[in-house]
């Protein structure tokens, strides 16, 4: 009967395979009207004026907005910097200045083409290297220290003026460290690295759809990651009370950290309260690459001190996130990415600074991995050097570097279900490490890497779930988790049948919908499967105690030695002592029963919680929710004369705690692994010499096709399973570990195919030719 | 101005007003209200919008709508229902080809093409068949598997 740890199809499956499943795009409401946006030129300009005449009088057109038309507040995650729409300033290419709301999106694009802005250019600041210093040729946000801030950095003993982040860790003797490589035969092992633009491209693009109520209220459809978080920020962008707002998540067409804000929703919401109409707004995919959050590069400056046996000493580290005109989601990237310079390694030393600027660019978001994906690149490449320097086996090396079940690492966080070793071992076994890849015909060459990843998953954090048990026995769960195609809500519905003996078609689950379903902090930071799924057992819980006290009269026993399954609650060791749950339904209203009596719903709340860390230090108490644990391999195939790179073969191996739902894990790793491709090896956002991305859209903007990914035989997934001592069941989430330590596998593969290291990502064919080139100008490898 | 068009969309006839610049997508999404047909990359990249017109292959964002006039087109709504599915559709969700979802209708009929045309496809022929087709969750490899699950059951 056990559905927990089954590949049940997933419940949202007929919906998505029939073209049934509703997306925010396919909304049409009575009287709804297209919103469409004035965008910025200039990445960085002030506004002197703005006429919105031409665009009011025209045709079709029912409402146009600025800044004027708002409430003047900033909003933001934690560094509240950015308005809705442009107040004096514009800060990147594509921000939003104005909004039109016409009778067809095509009325409300020329609308918008009619609205004159003033502006008077300033000049742009892209480089994160000019941004940091103390004497920038540009300042961005001149009223910065005005802003209202929800998280305290690191002191500086002055901050550069386009600084937003600093974080530091101060862990064991730094210096000792170095000096110790270095007196006893060691290396001292430095490089830079970079990652590169990246967008989650989601297949659905950003959009909303507003309607208010005649009593001031609002509803607000949108795809988005957490409809709490939505909620409250449209609240402050329009001055109303949450309670006023109703967020309804319709399903999501991908978001993969690009939803977890609805800023064009709330610019819907201020046009249709103008217009007195709902209002559509759908991004183009245009807009939705270049003007929407993105995984913004960071620089990372990285010095290990090693022993002469290969075994890591010290660590510190330089980083600079490439923030953009504002902080956005990116705000607490600089300190998660620095969950990986310890990673599964334990480091007597470990010193870090970590910064994040803004610059005239497109704005810093979350993107599968939340910063530990980019330092993962460069740890995992330093630890593939580490091991060619030292002349040991790169997963030997590893093993040797491994901290243990219950050790914390240098940031505090416990080493528990501890699984580095295993995933790491299974996935080298996988690719038959060891065995050296077949020579190809030249031009091609093949070779292997490895690499190894953690995902930490935030705290702290809550989830809470409503269970209703109805009088067939079935049962309707309530919850604000959003499944985005990870699959969160068949993996809720088989907690909920497992916990009550009931068939998957006997779960209803109620999706989001904050008039109706309780808190869930968000789809992300792989949380859900952990965090509400013990809330949903909780819940499940609670309902199945109700039921047992309302039974026990009838049943003649005490309602501790009552269970609940299958329909039914018997006296636990005497199953023929029962009654069908329908049994506690019988209303006799006439006769005197309660309502009271029959209404069963089961409430819980989970919470982690967790104090922030000193941003001085980096140190204090257990710092995240749980850590997860990944590796991965890659067998790659190089052309020396064209510089392409081909995935041949492509291991994953994560630790889930309890596959929950092993095809869905297969799923993460197959999927995860392919997004990880592209973020190897060619997705990159580009930029003209005014801050304007060239490739926007997904004909020039390169995420994986088929013909990236291997042949179905050269995919591999492995799925570990050391149990997590608060996950439900054991389990632990899966959806960011298997982007994580990709693009070092694929980097490393490469240096062991043709013996050259390339810094910064992406890994296209221009850069691995070019270092072919110098290689074999200088005669050796550049690694 | 709207101009008439007059379509066959999954054996029902539609005769609606559209505007000469309006996509076949548009369209179906908008003048007929089947909204299974997705957009994504408005440029023929993606493969969301993948319909059939007159059994061939076609982005419905790169045909305009009066172009269709008197066509038949089989739209995802038309392959199969929720009670009644296409083997493609039964088996994109039992070999988990499906996570989001949005990739998933242009990736069915981009599917049902193949085996009209080609009964018993290998691994590389559905590879190619699926080069236009984007998904972001990267359901590639479950999906080559659903394919071929149905293509061996047609030799069965």
């Amino acid at each position: 009967m056990a559905v927990v740890g089954t590949s049940t199809k997933r419940i949202d499956g007929i919906e998505k395979v029939t073209g049934t499943a509703e997306f925010t795009t396919d909304i049409v409401l009575p009287r709804m009207i297209h919103a469409k946006l004035k965008r910025s030129p200039y990445a960085h300009a002030k506004i002197l004026g703005i006429d919105t005449s031409k665009a009011e009088q025209m045709p079709g057109v029912r409402a146009v907005i600025t800044a004027a038309d708002l409430p003047d507040v900033r909003l933001g995650v934690l560094t509240l910097d950015e308005h809705l729409l442009a107040h004096d300033k514009t800060r990147l290419v594509g921000e939003p200045v104005a909004a039109v709301a016409a009778d067809t999106p095509e009325i409300a694009r020329a609308a918008c083409e009619q609205i004159e802005v003033q502006y008077e250019e300033l000049p742009p600041l892209f480089d994160p290297e000019e941004a940091i210093r103390l004497d920038p040729p540009v300042v961005l946000h001149e009223e910065y220290e005005e802003y209202e801030k929800l998280l305290e950095i690191a002191d500086m003993d002055e901050r550069p003026p386009n600084l937003w982040q600093a974080y530091r860790i101060r862990h064991g003797d730094m210096d000792a460290a170095f000096k110790k490589a270095e007196d006893e035969g060691g290396h001292v092992i430095e490089n830079r690295y970079a990652t590169g633009y990246v967008h989650t491209a989601c297949m659905e693009p950003h959009g909303a759809v507003a309607q208010w109520s005649s009593d001031g209220s609002l509803t607000l459809w949108a795809g988005g990651q957490s409809p709490y978080i939505a909620r409250d920020g449209l609240a402050k962008a329009l001055d109303l009370s949450p309670s006023k707002v109703r967020v309804i998540v319709p399903f999501v067409g991908g978001a993969f950290g690009g939803k977890l804000t609805v800023k064009e929703g709330a610019i819907a919401a201020a046009l249709a309260r103008k217009a007195r109409r709902p209002v559509k707004i759908i991004l183009t995919r245009a807009e939705d690459l270049s003007a929407t959050a993105a995984r913004t590069p960071f620089i990372f400056d990285i010095k290990d001190a090693v022993t002469k046996d290969g075994i890591l000493i010290g660590r510190k580290v330089t980083s600079i996130l490439w923030g953009g005109g504002y902080s956005g989601e990116g705000i607490l990237k600089p300190i998660f990415s620095t969950h990986l310079y310890p990673g599964s390694y334990r480091l007597a030393a470990l010193w870090v600074d970590s910064y994040g600027v803004y610059t005239n660019r497109v704005s810093g978001g979350a993107l599968r991995g939340y910063g530990c994906a980019e330092s993962a690149w460069a740890v995992e490449t330093q630890m593939d050097i580490i091991a060619r320097k030292c002349d040991i086996d790169a997963v030997e090396l590893r093993i040797n570097n491994l901290l243990t079940e219950g050790e914390r690492t240098a940031i505090t966080m416990p080493a528990h279900a501890f699984s580095a070793h295993e995933c790491l071992t299974k996935c080298a076994d996988a690719i038959e490490w060891g065995t050296p890849s077949e020579s190809l015909e030249s031009p091609w060459y093949r070779g292997k890497g490895i690499a190894l990843g953690n995902k930490y998953s935030f705290a702290p954090t809550a989830s809470s779930t409503e269970l209703k048990v109805h009088e067939d026995a079935s049962c309707e769960l309530r919850t604000s988790a959003v499944d985005l195609g990870q699959g969160a809500y068949t993996i809720l519905t088989q907690i909920v049948a497992d916990e009550f003996g009931i068939e998957i078609d006997q779960v209803k689950l109620v999706t989001p919908d904050t008039a109706i379903t309780p808190f869930d902090h968000v789809a992300g930071s792989s949380r859900q499967t952990f965090h509400t799924g013990n809330a949903t057992r909780m819940a499940c819980d609670d309902a199945k105690s109700q039921i047992r006290t309302l039974a026990a009269p009838k049943l003649e026993a005490d309602p501790d030695d009552l269970d609940v399954s299958g329909g039914r609650i018997f006296v636990k060791g005497s199953p023929e002592q029962s009654i069908e749950v329908e049994d506690l339904f019988v209303v006799e209203m006439l006769a005197g029963k309660r309502p009271a009596d029959v209404e069963v719903i089961g409430k819980a709340t989970w919470e982690v919680t967790a104090s922030p860390h000193d941003p001085n230090t980096g140190q204090g108490e257990e710092p995240m929710a749980y850590m997860g644990h990944g590796a991965q391999a890659a067998e790659v195939e190089v052309n020396v004369e064209t510089g392409q790179v081909r995935i041949r073969k492509f291991v994953s191996a994560i630790d889930v705690g309890k596959a929950m739902n092993p095809q869905g894990v297969e799923m993460q790793n197959y999927g995860g692994g392919c997004m990880g491709i592209g973020i190897a090896l060619h997705e990159d956002m580009c930029f003209d010499a005014n801050g304007e991305m060239t490739n926007a859209s997904l004909m020039d903007y390169k995420i994986p096709s088929i013909v990236e990914m291997p042949l179905n035989e050269y995919m591999e997934s492995i799925i570990v399973e050391v149990p997590h001592q608060h996950g439900p069941y054991g389990a632990k989430g899966a959806g960011e570990i298997v982007v994580v330590p990709t693009s070092p596998a694929i980097g490393n593969a490469i240096y062991d195919a043709i013996g050259v290291r390339i810094w910064d990502q992406p890994l296209t064919p221009e850069k691995v030719l070019k270092a072919w080139k110098e290689k074999k100008a200088s005669g050796n490898g550049s690694g | 101005m709207k101009y008439p068009l007059s379509l066959t969309v999954n054996d029902e006839n539609y005769d609606i007003l559209v505007e000469p610049y309006h996509t076949l997508m548009e369209a179906i999404r908008d003048g007929i209200g089947l909204t299974g047909t997705k957009c994504a990359c408005e440029d023929g990249r993606c493969g969301t919008c993948t319909v059939m017109v007159d059994g061939q292959l076609v982005k419905s964002c790169l045909m305009l709508g009066l172009q269709a006039n008197k066509k038949s087109v089989l739209t995802i709504e038309g392959l199969g229902a929720p009670d009644d599915l296409h083997p493609l559709q039964a088996a994109f969700l039992e070999h988990g080809a499906v996570q989001c979802g949005y990739c998933t209708p242009g990736m069915l009929l981009t599917a049902k093409q193949l085996l009209d045309e080609n009964p018993n496809p290998t691994e590389e022929d559905i590879r190619s068949a699926f080069v236009g087709n984007l998904c972001r969750c990267g359901v590639y490899t479950h999906a080559t598997e659903a394919v071929l699950s149905v293509a061996g059951e047609e030799e069965k």
